[in-house]
């Protein structure tokens, strides 16, 4: 995944992000820090093919991210998802592998396949539970479990931790460093919680971005980098 | 509205009941009989715009048909079109009316609010100005309020092909409403074309409210869209639950009231609407001392 020179104006005329250049590889795990409003959201969006940039480049696998889209899985916040739905955690986990069948009908091998994602995030138990049942972090694990049920190459998490108590959050940043063993993750918060072990790369968004080596964060004094941290093109 | 002949339950026996329910000459055989067929669209289409939360669409179009039907009688006196039916302008009115809020919606949402009262307000008024214009006598309030008692057996093939074909297209693409709605944004990232899918959902809706307005009028057409529905949505675990339960309460309803309204020489459109506000409001009150984690965990 690359992006090079990208920058992004919203339509009331706000410049959101520029100069934002960054490269990342196959299976590396990148968390994407910075402050509330600094562009961070936007940048994930750019990624995903929701935004357009106005000025620059983003490749993902090689193509335009709107083409690349099923090589991506996300997860928003979800406080951006209506919590008394009246829906299971197994109809959403079958989202993710929704195929292209225009009604919408899932294909043979999918409900295996949901199976064994809520196996592998420890919520087999909850499949038949109401979302709204759920707690911050089981609802985060669903909507992990329904982005891996489309087979991506790359995740991206925005806000991982948000709803996460400080209890499950070890648990919970065991099992994003599973993931970043067998593909890429791209996290994004305003939590320095994720300068924990298992970051490869912080990159600090800001308006514009800067790489950082995780121990490098941890030295630095946080708030500066805060302060300064936006500062265009990559260091 | 439909006037009892006794008004007094001891004088009626329940004989003559079963003869005006279920008989094709009885007074309230075709309005059960379409009653029954729109609970299951109200069940259908009310499960989708209220887990969607835009039930205040159905409110906007329900106003903006007063104006096409009154722009329809307007335009027949005038005119002398005879196609052109009060049926015909609000299929038109309720088409526009949720294309326009429907485009806002998506690509301007913040200003949905100020847009659907706009087309509300603008749509109901000129209904009354055309209506005034109209030579003749028209009464608004039969458009307003409905009457269920009126349906003839002539009204029931139309009634019964427009409720089958939203039942069919509702069911169709279950799969693919319940992911718009659930979640847009991911339902766009896996190639899904979430737009066309919401204006699918407001033309379903559009399709309803013009169709069922005949039993309870424009007014409380949104009652029996969104009430069955938000009782429906206590109870089930899955959007086809509610959809289910919103089917039985709104059924169940439409019969309580046409026999209700029988017994005691009361309007019919509003004692339906009455009781489902009634079971909505107990369903709620169960669900308080029965939260739904004891509710759900059955399977």
């Amino acid at each position: 995944m690359s992006l090079k020179h990208v920058a992004f104006r919203y339509p009331n005329g706000t410049l959101a992000l520029k100069e934002v250049n960054l490269t990342v590889h196959h299976n590396r795990n990148v968390a994407v820090l910075g402050p509330n409003g600094g562009g961070k959201s936007t940048l994930l969006k750019l990624i995903l093919g929701i935004l357009k940039p106005c000025a620059g480049t983003i490749e993902v696998m090689g193509s335009p991210p709107h083409v690349a889209c099923n090589y991506l899985g996300y997860v928003p916040q979800h406080a951006t998802i209506r919590p008394d739905f009246p829906i299971t955690v197994r109809e959403i986990v079958l989202h993710g592998c929704a195929g292209n069948h225009w009604l919408g009908w899932h294909a043979s091998g999918c409900r295996h396949c949901v199976d064994s994602v809520l196996e592998e995030m420890g919520i087999a138990a909850l499949a038949n539970r109401r979302f709204c049942q759920l707690s911050g972090g089981e609802r985060q694990r669903v909507l992990i479990a329904r982005a891996l049920s489309g087979h991506p190459a790359i995740l991206l998490l925005d806000e991982p931790l948000a709803n996460v108590d400080p209890a499950s959050r070890a648990k919970f940043q065991e099992t994003l460093r599973g993931l970043g063993r067998r593909m890429t993750v791209l996290s994004v918060s305003h939590d320095l919680a994720f300068l924990a072990d298992g970051v490869d790369r912080v990159v600090f968004i800001n308006g514009g971005s800067r790489e950082f080596d995780p121990k490098e964060v941890q030295a630095a004094n946080v708030q500066e980098l805060y302060r300064g941290g936006g500062g265009t093109g990559n260091e | 509205m439909f006037k009892s002949c006794t008004g007094a339950v001891g004088e009626l026996g329940m004989n003559e009941l079963f003869t005006q329910l279920f008989l094709p000459s009885g007074l309230l055989f075709f309005p059960l009989i379409v009653g029954c067929m729109g609970s299951l669209t109200f069940g259908v289409v009310g499960s989708y715009v209220t887990a969607r939360r835009v039930t205040y669409i159905g409110t906007g179009i329900s106003h903006a048909v007063v104006g096409g039907v009154g722009a329809a009688f307007f335009f027949q006196s005038v005119t002398g079109w005879g196609w052109l039916s009060p049926t015909v302008g609000a299929f038109a009115a309720a088409v526009v009316s949720g294309v326009i809020i429907g485009r806002v919606i998506l690509t301007s949402g913040h200003k949905a609010d100020s847009v659907i009262t706009a087309v509300m307000v603008i749509g109901m008024s000129s209904g009354v100005l055309f209506l005034n214009k109209t030579p003749g006598y028209h009464d608004p309030m039969s458009m307003l309020f409905g009457d269920i008692l009126l349906v003839s057996r002539q009204d029931l093939p139309v009634i019964a092909l427009v409720n089958a074909g939203v039942i069919l297209i509702g069911l169709l693409f279950y799969n693919r409403l319940l992911m718009v709605c659930f979640d847009e944004e991911f339902a766009r990232l896996r190639g899904i074309n979430a737009d066309a899918y919401f204006m699918l959902l407001i033309l379903l809706t559009a399709l309803t409210t013009v169709v069922m307005m005949k039993i309870v009028g424009v007014i409380m057409v949104i009652a029996l869209l969104s009430l069955p529905a938000m009782t429906g949505a206590l109870i089930g675990r899955k959007l086809w639950h509610c959809m289910l339960a919103a089917t039985v309460i709104c059924a169940f309803c439409v019969i309580l009231g046409l026999v209700v309204s029988y017994i005691l020489d009361l309007s019919s459109g509003p004692l339906i609407v009455v009781f489902s506000g009634a079971v909505h409001l107990v369903a709620l009150t169960v669900r308080r001392f029965w939260p739904v984690s004891r509710l759900a965990h059955g399977s």
